[in-house]
């Protein structure tokens, strides 16, 4: 074990980010030479992966793209994909965080996409309890409620802030982006 | 005027060293270059998975490579603009690097193939089936290793 024990008692959140890049993991993140560049490159091929194909479900929900297909269809074609790419940026994303914790809570840009991640799950947990139990009535049509096409929306804008946050840590991480 | 000198100049313009002064404008070129990735990766990954029938099989291919097609060259601009812009106060260094070198001759190979090879043989009937997997599969190899390549040049420049 390296560094300190952590006090569950009265522990900051930043402690706590203190604590998480002093583990073994975060050491290992920080200081091998390649473990950073290939979590990266990772991260975002994962990202372009599931948000590009994301878009599409999004856009057909706008009414634009494979608006011969029907939402259902569409969605249960490409779940497959959208999934593991999603689990693959997810578990390289928190192992980024793990190397550089303290750093990520001093800056703007994570607390931004931290936000953008955020409403991007809130929208699609509000798409699948209200406006997806109406699909029968809509599926198959072209041009979708109003409801699904400001889900598409906001979940495009959502992932736009995410990615675009995102990269701009990487170029304020030493002065915060303040 | 060799190749080296337009580099040179390049580097040395007013737009340039405004770019190299503002870490800012670095980051924000760099998130819409990011941007523009994911709208090319997104669209051939979804294209090169129709064209092995694992993607809406059901769906005409017609369909999906329309709205694909214009994703792909909306991606393309974006990135070849920003991807410019970025370029541009680090002309000479770049250019001398052998990361950013692949990466181009990557990108160049990427935009080929997708416009040409993989245009044709996505768009030919079932008798070329093989040919449309193995064309699908390169695809999403090249701009696999694109985006791969990108990422290595940013961290190891």
């Amino acid at each position: 074990m390296s560094g300190w024990e952590p006090d569950y008692t009265a522990m900051s959140l930043f402690e706590l980010c203190q604590w998480i890049e002093a583990s073994g993991i975060g050491v290992y993140v920080r200081e091998d030479l390649w473990a950073f560049p290939v979590l990266v490159a990772v991260h975002m091929l994962g990202l372009t992966l599931s948000v590009g194909t994301l878009l599409w479900f999004d856009l057909r929900l706008m009414g634009f793209g494979v608006r011969n297909c029907s939402v259902s269809r569409l969605y249960r074609r490409l779940m497959p994909l959208m999934l593991p790419s999603f689990l693959i940026m997810a578990v390289s994303g928190s192992l980024i965080f793990v190397g550089f914790a303290t750093l990520a809570y001093d800056n703007i840009y994570f607390r931004i996409k931290l936000i953008g991640l955020i409403v991007a799950a809130l929208n699609a947990m509000l798409f699948h309890v209200f406006t997806e139990k109406r699909l029968a009535r809509w599926d198959e049509a072209r041009v979708l409620p109003f409801p699904a096409r400001v889900a598409g929306f906001i979940s495009i804008l959502a992932w736009m802030t995410v990615i675009l946050a995102g990269r701009m840590i990487s170029y304020t991480m030493y002065d915060g982006g303040s | 005027m060799q190749l080296s000198s337009v580099f040179d100049s390049m580097a040395n313009s007013g737009l340039a060293q405004a770019i190299a002064q503002s870490s800012y404008m670095v980051g924000v070129l760099s998130s819409v270059h990011m941007l523009g990735l994911t709208l090319i990766v997104g669209s051939s990954i979804v294209v090169c998975l129709r064209s092995f029938g694992l993607l809406l099989p059901d769906q005409p291919l017609s369909d999906v490579m329309r709205p694909a097609g214009r994703a792909v060259l909306l991606g393309l601009s974006i990135s070849a603009v920003t991807g410019l812009l970025m370029f541009t106060p680090r002309a000479v260094s770049a250019s001398e690097n052998p990361v950013f070198q692949t990466k181009m001759l990557l990108v160049a190979s990427a935009i080929v193939f997708q416009f040409t090879l993989f245009r044709f043989v996505a768009r030919s009937g079932g008798s070329r089936a093989l040919w449309r997997i193995l064309s699908g599969a390169l695809g999403a190899a090249l701009w696999f290793a694109v985006g791969f390549y990108g990422v290595l040049f940013t961290v190891f420049e």
